[in-house]
């Protein structure tokens, strides 16, 4: 057992802590101006665009677990960047064995085409194919606007990759991750794989390093308002009242954070329990994170409830990622079938 | 970043499993409460006798010389198959780290043998009726005679101190306006204090008050420098908050093992907000777990223990809760027939589970740890 972070990964999120110190009014400045920075998000595409496939990739030396250090590393500042949804899609296309097709100059930018309108996350979808032509609707795609090709997901565990559809613009709550409906009409793929389940579990494990970074950034920065903030004479910090919902924010982010670190290394290992602790992770990383965003914004006061403070920012990606590839209760479910199927599993061969 | 044992560790898992397995034939769950004493009592011999106990001690001692990983495996293989406590419980989980950690030679030599050897049964006199979670506050006070000291005072919520003839007694040796200076730590002879067994809630006697009246303690039985006891009970309450973290998670699985049994017995597999529960526990106790595993990593690798411990605690006793409570639910009616002594499984379990936000540190006091020392919020007290 030596479940501690190696010195190169320390030193990886400590460059990546670096590129994200303003991340808070980056995020602000989008709110106001409508104004995407270019920064951290040049950098990662450019340097970093191959993170976490050691699996799939032999030029990669890091693995899922160093892709979800970087990941929640910016999502604690809630830095705005397109390079978590672009990894997420990238994990897709590398556990369907399609990197060969994949640029990774930082050119080329993807996106993972994957809820519908009534579609459970793993299916079964109402888009199909119909020869080598796609025909459906997917929706809520993060970043979809910006993507060279997208990553679709189909039944049948079906990767398939192809040029932007139909996109249709989308207001979304969370304003750091904008979202489109793409429909496709006969839009030809480029690629088709099997390993459709596989690849969203990695991006499932993204997402959830993202909701964990959420939460403790939302802790963060409750922590430090209410460090500076004085009523009657004193720290708002030192009242218990405040402190202790901030406490249990964090051991959510905790629990969720330990759960994700899980996970991840549990892909990478090819562990049978990995499907679990997944679901786990998802689950138990989309609660913390709303659950954390609203503390904030109630140790925030008044000015909580305005859009000058940040904590609304915080809760609207909780929110948006919460309810993304699967929300609480279907992972929830997941578990639960999953640990009643290996018990009757014992149960029936004890028979 | 590796949560699987190493193949050292997974070797003596191994042997550890392979020895309980054969031994724990003749151990039999028992739920009598006298049952239980006889047989912890032969539970610590066959350990000691299997070389199982003092596993991180050094062998100068009658430990093995082996690390906290090792200890925390064996407690985790112990727990699973769902062995018995031993009945110098807090001696070998308490008393024997901190002796380790400040006593002298002579006391070491002194004490940590009979520790394993079951010979001497410790509790920990800490908390007072007056003073609980606010431990520096406490009364009992030590007046030094020429050669030793006379106790005066009142210890409250003393586990074993029933079945102890040894304590680790906190008092004061000098008055003044620091509260943390001038307590001092003794290692006490149990044998002229007034133990009186305290009945819980769910009939169990685990714990109890002891009068202290005018008792002697030898100059020897100091344990640190006179009148800096905080800084040994601080090693005492760091020991155990760590040492129990790999515990809390196996006896959270356990509980939610029984929840699974009686969710498949009661053919509520379809039900969904059964199965959101369900799901939600089974997340958190692997979460414990995998905490558990973080924290023994980073000690392993030479880090402090740190407040994290806190967390770990938090979430276990919450989940615990939790589970238990939700096992009375889907019982309904039946499982509350029982009775004060009765040992009506869900009911006592129930019952019990109240104390774990409150034994070990409230609540309330780990979340004031996590606020000020994680994320360095003001003293809130």
């Amino acid at each position: 057992m030596q479940a501690i972070l190696t010195n190169e990964q320390k030193m990886m999120i400590d460059s990546v802590a670096g590129m994200s110190a303003s991340g808070v009014e980056a995020a602000m400045t989008i709110l106001k101006e409508n104004e995407w920075p270019e920064e951290p998000d040049n950098i990662l595409f450019d340097e970093w665009s191959s993170l976490g496939l050691k699996d799939f990739d032999s030029k990669s030396e890091t693995g899922l677990v160093d892709a979800i250090l970087v990941v929640y590393t910016l999502a604690k500042n809630i830095t705005p960047n397109r390079f978590t949804s672009h990894l997420a899609a990238i994990q897709v296309i590398s556990a369907a064995g399609l990197l060969p097709s994949v640029n990774f100059n930082g050119e080329m930018r993807y996106c993972l085409a994957v809820d519908e309108e009534d579609s459970e996350p793993l299916g079964p979808y109402d888009a199909c194919l119909k020869g080598d032509k796609i025909f459906g609707k997917k929706k809520s795609i993060m970043h979809g606007r910006e993507a060279d090709v997208n990553v679709v997901i189909l039944d049948n565990d079906k990767v398939v990759l192809t040029r932007p559809g139909i996109i249709s613009s989308v207001t979304n709550f969370d304003i750091l991750n904008p979202v489109v409906d793409i429909t496709y009409e006969g839009s030809q793929f480029i690629e088709i794989s099997d390993g459709a389940h596989a690849g969203l579990l990695r991006a499932i494990v993204i997402l959830a390093a993202e909701l964990c970074g959420i939460a403790r950034g939302a802790v963060d920065l409750a922590a430090n308002y209410a460090n500076i903030r004085h009523q009657f004479g004193r720290q708002i910090g030192g009242f218990q009242g405040v402190a202790h919902q901030l406490a249990d924010a964090f051991v959510a982010a905790e629990t969720a954070w330990s759960l994700t670190l899980f996970a991840a290394w549990a892909l990478d290992t090819n562990l049978a329990e990995a499907k679990k602790a997944i679901h786990e992770a998802k689950a138990k990383a989309s609660e913390a994170a709303v659950f954390a965003a609203e503390r904030a914004l109630q140790v925030y006061g008044g000015l909580g409830m305005t859009l000058e403070a940040p904590p609304h920012i915080f809760l609207r990606r909780a929110l948006a990622g919460s309810s993304q590839f699967g929300g609480v209760h279907w992972h929830r479910c997941k578990i639960a079938r999953e640990i009643l199927k290996s018990r009757s599993d014992i149960t029936n061969l004890a028979k | 970043m590796n949560f699987s044992d190493t193949a050292e560790l997974a070797d003596f898992r191994k042997k550890a499993g392979n020895w309980l397995n054969h031994v724990l034939k003749d151990f039999p769950e028992v739920s009598e409460e006298s049952e239980r004493e006889s047989q912890a009592r032969n539970w610590q011999d066959c350990l000691n006798q299997g070389g199982w106990l003092g596993i991180s001690w050094s062998q100068g001692y009658g430990g093995r010389g082996l690390t906290e990983l090792h200890t925390a495996v064996f407690n985790e293989e112990c727990i699973l198959r769902h062995a018995p406590t031993p009945i110098g419980l807090i001696g070998i989980l308490l008393a024997g780290p901190t002796i380790l950690s400040h006593g002298t030679e002579e006391q070491k030599r002194e004490y940590l043998p009979k520790i394993l050897s079951g010979e001497d049964i410790w509790c920990q006199g800490f908390s007072e009726p007056d003073t609980g979670s606010d431990l520096a506050g406490l009364q009992t006070r030590a007046v030094a005679t020429l050669d030793g000291w006379r106790i005066n005072g009142q210890k409250v919520w003393t586990s074993s101190g029933h079945i102890a003839n040894k304590c680790l007694l906190l008092a004061r040796t000098k008055s003044g306006k620091s509260r943390h200076h001038g307590i001092s730590y003794f290692l006490a002879d149990t044998a002229h204090f007034d133990v009186r067994p305290l009945k819980m809630i769910n009939g169990d006697a685990e714990f109890n008050e002891m009068f202290i009246d005018n008792v002697f303690v030898p100059k020897n039985s100091l344990l640190g420098e006179l009148n800096e006891g905080w800084v040994v009970a601080m090693t005492t309450l760091m020991v155990e908050r760590s040492s129990v973290a790999f515990n809390l998670q196996v006896w959270a699985r356990q509980i939610l093992d029984r929840l699974l049994g009686l969710v498949i017995e009661k053919n509520l597999q379809d039900d969904q907000y059964v199965l959101d529960r369900l799901g939600a526990f089974e997340s958190e106790v692997d979460a414990i777990r995998i905490g558990a595993i973080r924290g023994a990593s980073s000690l392993a690798a030479g880090q402090t223990p740190g407040p994290e411990a806190s967390a770990l605690k938090l979430q276990w006793a919450n989940s615990v809760q939790e589970i238990s409570r939700f096992c009375l639910e889907i019982g309904g009616p039946i499982f509350q027939r029982s009775a004060i002594n009765d040992q009506n499984f869900w009911m006592h379990k129930y019952l019990r589970a109240r104390g774990h936000s409150i034994e070990g540190g409230t609540n309330e006091i780990q979340k004031s740890i996590l606020a000020e020392r994680v994320l360095n919020l003001p003293k809130s007290r």
